[in-house]
């Protein structure tokens, strides 16, 4: 009889290793697609900014006076030259000349790409918080039956703190 | 009894190269990321190229300066970069899959070396 529990406590304590591993590993992922997520977020700002910017600039007119930040929260004055050429990022160092309606029209394209990635990447992470969820219970079961199964109570530490 | 449960220094340096091919396994796959987007990017600037008038205004960046370009010249020099892109994901790709392997075996060895207890590993 005392040889049985002694195989069912390594058992358990071999699958509670294995799942806080697997845990660790989904905390990992979770970590990674975050902070892409972030990436993204910030990415999509930079794109409404953009179009509001060029909506704007469709209402001036040559020669108006602007402020452009040069950084540190500094600005410098300019005189606009043109309200109906921006330059926008094609990509891999490239960049085109287009007009105002053109550039709008690009970037809202842009903007739509980065707005799937970012549902893309928000029901990854809604996944991997429900897996990790169900392991963190699954550890919460073994280390509980561990504790009132034996009295020994050795391998909660060792879930807990994952 | 408390002796048997020393891994041995053979296993303990299997360990330790299992880690090193991990570290490798992950730093490859950062640079394949890498490359990816690179030929990602490349690609995506080839499409757009495409869809713009005959004569564009175009501009290379040029470290902080953007310099104005030729559309043909662009493309040619993007092509080249998309080729250059792709072979070296390619290369990354064949070192990725043999790191894995040697990993894969690595691990199958230390497997049976901890699943044997302490006796010594015939490998």
């Amino acid at each position: 009889m005392e040889r049985e529990v002694t195989e069912r406590e390594k058992e358990q304590q071999a699958e509670g290793q294995s799942l806080a591993l697997r845990l660790r590993q989904y905390q990992a992922q979770a970590e990674k697609a975050s902070q892409e997520l972030r990436f993204v977020q910030q990415a999509i700002g930079e794109h409404e900014k953009a179009i509001e910017t060029t909506k704007q600039l469709k209402r001036m007119k040559e020669g108006d006076e602007l402020m452009v930040p040069i950084g540190a929260n500094s600005s410098i004055y300019v005189t606009l030259s043109a309200t109906d050429k921006i330059i926008v990022q094609l990509g891999g160092g490239v960049s085109a000349e287009k007009d105002a309606d053109s550039s709008i029209q690009y970037l809202k394209e842009k903007k739509e790409e980065l707005e799937n990635s970012q549902r893309e990447m928000t029901g990854l992470l809604q996944n991997l918080e429900q897996e990790a969820q169900k392991l963190q219970a699954r550890l919460q079961e073994i280390s509980s039956r561990t504790e009132t199964g034996t009295g020994t109570g050795t391998a909660t530490g060792t879930y807990k703190n994952v | 009894m408390s002796g048997n449960r020393e891994i041995p220094p053979q296993v303990q340096n299997q360990l330790a190269q299992l880690q090193q091919l991990k570290t490798q396994i992950e730093a490859v796959g950062r640079q394949k990321m890498q490359v990816e987007g690179l030929l990602r990017d490349a690609e995506n600037a080839l499409g757009e190229l495409e869809k713009l008038d005959e004569n564009p205004v175009i501009y290379r960046a040029v470290g902080e300066l953007m310099i104005k370009a030729n559309k043909e010249d662009v493309k040619e020099d993007l092509s080249e970069k998309r080729e250059t892109y792709d072979l070296r994901r390619k290369t990354l790709e064949r070192q990725e899959e043999r790191v894995q392997k040697k990993y894969q075996q690595l691990q199958q060895q230390l497997q049976e070396a901890l699943g044997a207890g302490t006796q010594p590993m015939g490998t």
